[in-house]
């Protein structure tokens, strides 16, 4: 046996021992970076109103961190040989063991002493005499994170809820009613409507000011109405949809209920009740103007102007003068809370695209805030 | 010892040699572990000794009794403040030849001896106590003009009396530099003071015997030479010397806060030198940084200089080499009630 073999093999059970050590004090950082990057993942998730908890991701994130800690503690606390030397020689042996390693290539007499020394008081040393060192701060550390991990589970997303302009509870009632609509809209193989649907969901979701959701609203109105144009979308299925779209843009902005209509009305002929209407031509409830006009607007209703019609021609309507602003250019009053939602999708594209100048976006911004009070 | 010894041979003659000079001064010593194992490591090593004790604990019986174990020539100087350098290298006289003619001699002054004892050394002029500077440097002397060397081994064993400051003068730093180690003496325990009068009822002489010669030292000197020190401990000695200057970037705080001056590199040879023959006495053939830490407060506690809110505090260079080592090492320092200094420096040597 060669003289390093044998100064290897006289240190290779404490060795040993120390990387089962190792590896106990990696798991328990592997555990903590697990445990901490669980909750983390969880909380996040319920904060951004994702539940997320249970689900993959969250296993996945800890997993993957618990694991890259897992080995690079390893590496860590991975005794080298002079490391394990320096903790044998903490036993009591004073340095013999280091030094014997150090001079295993010495090729004078005191060293072979020294090694033979040094090897007669490691034989006598008990591999059990070493003790794994874990410090208090670890064990917190570790029960800290799991008892975290176990909390984020337990807290109910509600404490996270947003305020949303203080209309909390409407805006659950909204984001429902979208919900149900999409899932509808999917059953119903109305794809593209339910993409848009879903769309306009992800979108409020990320949303804490009304007016914003209100223009995401109209985008989504739009892009409805495109569906239908590029034959994506039934008639039926797009007015339905712009139903909800419509009753969700109302509750946000806090207007009452529409009083029930009596008549064949289609939708379009609600739409059409603006103030002002007996002036602009029509015939009653449930007709159209025929060759009323609104201000920047078609002239809508059916072909014989009864202003009769199907719900699709009534729809028809509504395609070509949903977005165009209806007010009476008499009284020279203009209804807000109709016209906000298109002005303000406008402003808030303009005001993405650049098309605001600077020196008016403040005035511009404060004007719209000013309307939704 | 037999120049064919072979090294195992060397070292088991050393520790028996060592044995039994201990032993041998045992008999006239009671207690003083620390100054007894100090003084004949430091002899050893060729290192000179400043003793410190109140008196009566047996500071120059200590020195006697070593010269009379080992059979060196001993001379003492009893250091008074009208000492003249003279006094102690010697000096060229003028003298009547066989035919009455003038003639100039060098009269060799007590310097010129294996063991000087250098009582109460600080009683004499820095002029006197600097007179000592080469010799127990260089193991020279110069005077009238002419270089003399000292016979080897050569030691200079100083004592100084904490007490009674009055008309002393404080040792130069670059005097107290050149003592490998500051030893105390302490007050002996009740026990210990019964066994002092038991011992000394008879007589007054002391009764170590011949144990081995000045040859034989330097022999044992030259064993302890073979004695490997690590990377690893040698940094660490430094490390320990370097972490007593507060003037370092990355003192410690204890450092900063305790001490205005570090001790010299002389400090680290003495840590290394002195470890050696520590370990062989140990049994062991390798130095360790226990060896470092038995000897840290004989060689640093003369070398580093408190600051003035320390002094106040009532805190010893004692104490703060043990709280650096403490940091060093990274153990947790003591708290409560400091224990004793005296009670430590009797454990000073003490093996586990």
């Amino acid at each position: 046996m060669t003289r390093t073999s044998l100064i290897t093999g006289s240190i290779r059970p404490f060795r040993l021992r120390l990387t089962l050590f190792a590896a106990l004090r990696a798991f328990l950082a592997a555990l903590t970076a697990g445990g901490f990057v669980f909750a983390a993942v969880t909380l996040g998730s319920k904060i951004a109103e994702r539940e997320a908890d249970g689900e993959k991701i969250v296993w996945f994130a800890a997993g993957a961190a618990a694991v890259v800690t897992l080995i690079a503690a390893f590496l860590v606390f991975l005794p080298s040989r002079t490391e394990t030397a320096r903790q044998i020689d903490a036993l009591g042996l004073k340095d013999r063991t280091l030094s014997m390693l150090a001079l295993r290539d010495y090729p004078f007499e005191i060293a072979d002493l020294q090694r033979e020394d040094a090897l007669r008081h490691l034989g006598a040393v008990k591999v059990s005499r070493l003790r794994v060192k874990i410090g208090a701060l670890s064990v917190v550390l570790v029960l800290i994170a799991l008892l975290t991990a176990a909390a984020s589970v337990l807290v109910p997303s509600s404490w996270f809820a947003r305020e949303r302009d203080g209309m909390g509870e409407t805006w659950e009632q909204v984001m429902e009613m979208l919900r149900e609509e999409r899932d509808r809209l999917a059953e119903a193989g109305e794809n593209r409507l339910a993409g848009e649907m879903d769309e306009l969901i992800r979108e409020l979701e990320n949303t804490d000011s009304i007016l914003r959701a209100v223009g995401e609203i109209s985008d989504a109105e739009e892009g409805v109405k495109d569906a239908a144009r590029e034959g994506d979308a039934s008639r039926g299925a797009m007015n339905e949809a712009l139903d909800v779209l419509e009753e969700a843009r109302r509750l946000l902005l806090g207007e009452e209920e529409p009083p029930e209509e009596e008549g064949e009305g289609t939708e379009g002929e609600e739409m059409l009740l603006v103030p002002g209407e007996g002036e602009q031509g029509m015939e009653g409830p449930g007709d159209f103007p025929g060759e009323g006009e609104v201000p920047g607007g078609e002239p809508g209703g059916n072909e014989d102007g009864s202003g009769r019609g199907s719900g699709e021609e009534g729809g028809e309507e509504r395609l070509s003068r949903m977005t165009e602003p209806v007010y009476d250019p008499i009284s020279g009053t203009v209804p807000y809370g109709e016209v906000f939602s298109a002005y303000y999708s406008d402003y808030l594209r303009d005001a993405q695209n650049g098309g605001i100048p600077y020196e008016v976006s403040g005035a511009a911004r404060s004007y719209f805030e000013d309307l939704d009070r | 010892m037999n120049n064919d010894w072979s090294m195992e041979e060397r070292i088991k003659y050393f520790s028996r040699q060592y044995g039994a000079v201990r032993a041998e001064i045992a008999k006239d010593i009671v207690g003083q572990d620390e100054a007894v194992d100090g003084t004949l490591i430091a002899m050893i090593a060729g290192g000179n000794v400043l003793l410190e004790g109140v008196p009566g604990t047996g500071k120059t019986r200590l020195v006697r009794s070593a010269a009379r174990t080992l059979d060196l020539m001993f001379s003492r100087i009893q250091f008074t403040p009208d000492l003249m350098p003279a006094d102690v290298t010697g000096a060229n006289i003028i003298e009547k030849d066989e035919r009455g003619n003038n003639v100039q001699r060098f009269a060799a002054g007590p310097i010129f001896s294996n063991i000087v004892l250098a009582d109460e050394i600080n009683r004499a002029t820095p002029k006197t106590q600097s007179a000592l500077l080469e010799a127990m440097q260089e193991h020279r002397v110069t005077a009238g003009g002419r270089t003399w060397v000292l016979m080897e081994p050569f030691f200079v064993l100083a004592t100084q009396n904490p007490i009674e400051q009055d008309g002393t003068y404080v040792l130069p730093e670059a005097q107290t530099d050149r003592f490998m180690f500051k030893l105390l003496m302490t007050f002996p325990d009740e026990a210990e003071l019964c066994r002092i009068v038991r011992l000394t009822q008879d007589t007054q002489e002391e009764r170590a015997e011949r144990i081995m010669n000045g040859e034989e030292l330097l022999a044992m000197r030259e064993t302890a030479k073979q004695i490997p020190v690590i990377d690893e401990v040698v940094e660490y000695a430094a490390r320990l010397v370097a972490a007593t200057h507060p003037e370092l970037d990355g003192a410690p705080e204890t450092t900063k806060k305790e001490l205005r001056f570090g001790a010299s590199p002389r400090a680290v040879q003495a840590l290394i030198s002195g470890g050696r023959i520590l370990a062989l006495t140990d049994g062991r053939y390798n130095v360790s940084r226990d060896d470092v830490d038995a000897l840290s407060c004989p060689v640093l506690r003369h070398r580093v200089k408190l600051t003035y809110d320390s002094i106040m505090r009532g805190r010893t260079p004692d104490e703060v080499i043990r709280a650096l080592i403490d940091e060093l090492r990274g153990k947790r320092p003591k708290t409560g009630k400091t224990e004793d200094a005296e009670k430590q420096n009797r454990r000073i040597f003490t093996r586990a």
